[in-house]
């Protein structure tokens, strides 16, 4: 039990973010590598498929603009993260990794894990990959389920195994909860913390991409406060740690469920570059708020002299947000949340764990 | 709610401090990946004949105990990247058969001098 009361950290932090925002030092960046996916999940909110009508990013082209933002910012404080679609599909993703560690950067993969292979492994060690998140979405009926394969988690396990045993590596694995999994949860902590796993991060289904129209993928109230309770008497299961990732702001479970306050850092730390050179915060934030675009302006000035909207967020006090008590702290809560241009909130976790 | 200067200023000066450490250990993308911040090691260099001094592509440089693999490219390069270490054992092992010649496996030793690179040019014997 801390000392110092909730109102005064929660006043020092909201401090904290103004002067973060003032200063909006690049930290996380975001690389969209490729659209391509060999799942075909049906929680996607990339919407991606496995031949993508938009091609990968060349590698040149990425790294020369990597090579302006080591000449600029602090490259030895940026974790570059490869996301997608699958970013293992691109063969030349260990190339990538190691032009950009010697830039100083750090990388990291999101990966399903279905093409991690032990050589695969070595190659992607040896080019200097220093995090992964991998996906393991229930024990094996569950998962495969989510992830519309029956081949996904035997896939998943044997990455596991080779992520666990590499302690250079800083790895977590995501867990996206819905009414199918929700039941099993103690199951799959306990699977996850046997098999010698430090971090567990649980999410929820945004409505986005293909769960846009997909109900059955969403969780009721009851089933929202009961992964928060989940959550919050399990914090830690063996040695590995559990919480629930950032995607928006809690309410009542705020500071409960995850380390501090909720900050989205979007547009504020992170930045993305997109497969088309589309230059954003998250990959996951509506695409009509893009920045600039890398094929036009170099990415360190669009982040020097655009964001305003994810610097400054007063605009979100609309609709309910205007008169919700909560805003000070939420201030919007997540800016992939937003539909941009119809300056609206598509989902509230406070008020969902509310109602 | 509005601050004198001198208290804004202090304010200020504790946040800077505050932010260089909150933000650069612990956040966390909500989609993405944990942070690195860990320095490695870095073995850099060329693998050519003994015979010719050409450039040999297609030799497997590995790092002894660690899952650290590279292969050198047709330029005979190598790059591998390694957690910091007193020691270190480079295994350079020719894996394609005889498409580009044939030649004996070679392991260097390398002493962790607190540089954070390492450069290692290596001449393989023909078998």
């Amino acid at each position: 039990m801390s000392i110092i009361p909730k109102t005064v950290k929660r006043y020092f932090f909201e401090q904290f973010k103004d002067h973060e925002a003032n200063l909006h030092e690049l930290r996380y960046l975001f690389w969209e590598c490729t659209l391509r996916c060999n799942l075909n999940c049906l929680h996607c909110g990339s919407d991606c498929s496995v031949s993508s009508k938009i091609e990968d990013m060349p590698a040149e082209v990425f790294l020369a603009e990597a090579k302006k933002i080591a000449g600029i910012f602090k490259a030895e404080l940026i974790t570059i993260v490869f996301t997608g679609g699958e970013p293992l599909l691109r063969n030349d993703l260990e190339d990538i990794g190691r032009e950009v560690r010697k830039l100083g950067f750090h990388w990291s993969l999101v990966t399903n894990g279905l093409l991690y292979t032990p050589e695969r492994h070595k190659r992607l060690m040896g080019a200097g990959m220093g995090a992964a998140t991998l996906s393991i979405d229930g024990m094996e009926e569950d998962h495969n389920w989510l992830r519309n394969s029956k081949n996904s988690f035997s896939g998943a396990l044997r990455t596991l195994d080779l992520m666990v045993n590499e302690p250079r590596l800083n790895f977590d694995v995501v867990t996206c909860v819905n009414p199918r999994n929700i039941k099993h949860l103690k199951e799959i902590g306990d699977f996850l913390s046997k098999k010698n796993l430090k971090s567990w991060r649980l999410f929820t289904i945004a409505p986005k991409g293909r769960a846009v129209n997909n109900e059955n993928l969403r969780l009721d109230f009851l089933q929202q406060r009961g992964l928060m309770e989940f959550i919050r008497s399990n914090r830690i299961i063996g040695k590995m740690k559990v919480c629930f990732s950032c995607e928006g702001y809690l309410g009542p479970y705020e500071s409960l469920v995850r380390d501090g306050f909720f900050f989205c850092r979007a547009g504020i730390h992170i930045g993305s570059i997109l497969i088309d050179g589309a230059v954003s915060a998250c990959p996951n934030i509506d695409r009509t708020m893009k920045q600039g675009n890398i094929y036009q302006t170099p990415f360190t000035d669009i982040w020097n002299n655009r964001f305003e909207d994810m610097r400054n967020r007063k605009w979100t006090k609309t609709g309910e947000c205007a008169s919700c008590s909560e805003y000070n702290h939420c201030r919007g809560s997540a800016m992939h949340l937003w539909d941009y241009e119809k300056k609206e909130l598509i989902f509230c976790h406070s008020k969902a764990l509310l109602e | 709610m509005k601050l004198p200067i001198l208290k804004r200023s202090f304010l200020k000066g504790f946040l800077t401090i505050f932010s260089l450490s909150a933000t650069a250990f612990i956040f966390q993308a909500c989609y993405g990946t944990p942070n690195d911040f860990l320095d490695d090691a870095c073995f850099e260099g060329f693998v050519s004949t003994s015979d010719t001094n050409e450039p040999i592509p297609g030799i497997q440089v590995e790092i002894k105990g660690l899952d650290r693999v590279d292969t050198t490219n047709a330029d005979g390069s190598y790059v591998l990247f390694a957690p910091l270490d007193s020691a270190y054992t480079l295994v350079f092992k020719d894996i394609d058969s005889s498409a580009n010649g044939k030649f004996l496996q070679k392991e260097i030793s390398i002493r962790n001098d607190y540089r954070s690179c390492y450069l290692n040019n290596v001449i393989l014997e023909s078998l």
